[in-house]
């Protein structure tokens, strides 16, 4: 449902009128980097679909669980079956705004601070978070960039004991988007 | 030295070398083993491109416990070739839309990102790869490789 919703979401942002500049991509990048006292692991994931409407600022992306990469195969299964249970909820979606629209000038080159605030749905759990990132305008594309940390008990998500050392409280996600103009 | 102790500290040596032998052995082959040789695997099963994509745009669900997480080989006509930064992708369109494409996108191995990046669109292919599910746009499958 939270899927099909997101979905409609995207649709409807990106079927809106003639003025609005529609800009997409499918191949977002996202990271995300645990520093534990045992152990530092990263997985990334080169398939994030991400839309900005440059006129009104809603800005969203999805994001399949099951394709994040790590190095290690064993933590690769533990994050799908016992940490986000993938099987369950397959994707990550993050639905918002660019709330200071005002300071960011799509239609002009050059390097805009933004916030984008907006709801976070991991492990079926939503939060609203408050995201500060850039957006740098640069031969007819956007380039979309930020950086922030969620906990993962915020979201549901339990390490067990035995791992406890090796997986740190609070995750650094890393978000790199390259959206170009959609052209129909 | 008593002559009963030199046998006991034998026992225990070589029981103190079992246990370090056990520890390095479940580090490496459990908890530090590497992924798959995905060139090597086996596919699951096989799939008509096209029927994978109606699969999951008629019922996600249903296709998600027949699907996702199977290593598959598909079918079909490639669309296109993309290349974003390191990434090879190989693109099966099977609708456009008001949000863009939609259909098949299949991330290749690095031993194939030379011929897939020679394939002239319209090519019909056999490709195995992970089925990873579905984003509500496209189905998205990682470590593809060439099976034909």
């Amino acid at each position: 449902m939270k899927s099909l919703l997101t979905s409609l979401i995207l649709v409807l942002i990106l079927a809106l009128g003639g003025q609005a500049q529609k800009y997409i991509t499918k191949n977002g990048y996202i990271r995300f980097y645990s520093d534990a006292p045992l152990e530092k692991i990263e997985a990334t994931n080169r398939q994030v679909n991400a839309a900005l409407d440059t006129q009104t600022g809603d800005f969203v992306f999805k994001v399949l669980m099951k394709s994040f990469l790590f190095q290690n195969a064993t933590m690769q299964d533990h994050f799908n079956q016992k940490y986000v249970e993938s099987d369950k909820y397959p994707n990550a979606t993050f639905v918002g705004k660019v709330t200071n629209l005002k300071e960011v000038t799509f239609a002009k080159e050059g390097t805009y601070q933004a916030l984008v605030e907006g709801k976070l749905t991991i492990h079926g759990v939503t939060r609203d978070v408050k995201i500060p990132g850039t957006f740098e305008v640069k031969n007819d594309v956007i380039l979309g960039k930020a950086v922030f940390n969620v906990a993962v008990k915020d979201f549901n998500i339990s390490i067990p004991t035995d791992v406890v050392s090796k997986i740190a409280d609070t995750i650094q996600v890393t978000v790199d988007v390259v959206v170009e103009k959609l052209t129909k | 030295m008593p002559p009963q102790t030199k046998p006991v500290i034998r026992v225990l040596l070589a029981l103190v070398v079992i246990g370090v032998i056990a520890v390095a052995a479940i580090y490496v082959f459990i908890y530090n083993k590497p992924h798959p040789d995905f060139e090597k695997m086996k596919p699951a099963f096989s799939v008509n491109a096209s029927d994978l994509y109606q699969a999951y745009k008629t019922n996600t669900a249903v296709a998600d416990k027949k699907f996702t997480g199977r290593f598959l080989e598909i079918a079909g006509t490639v669309t296109k070739t993309e290349v974003s930064d390191s990434l090879v992708i190989m693109v099966f369109v099977f609708e456009q839309g008001p949000a863009g494409e939609s259909g098949i996108r299949c991330t290749v191995l690095p031993n194939y990102k030379g011929s897939a990046r020679l394939l002239s669109p319209g090519t019909f292919v056999n490709i195995k790869g992970n089925c990873n599910g579905y984003t509500g746009s496209d189905v998205i499958m990682e470590q593809c490789s060439f099976t034909r």
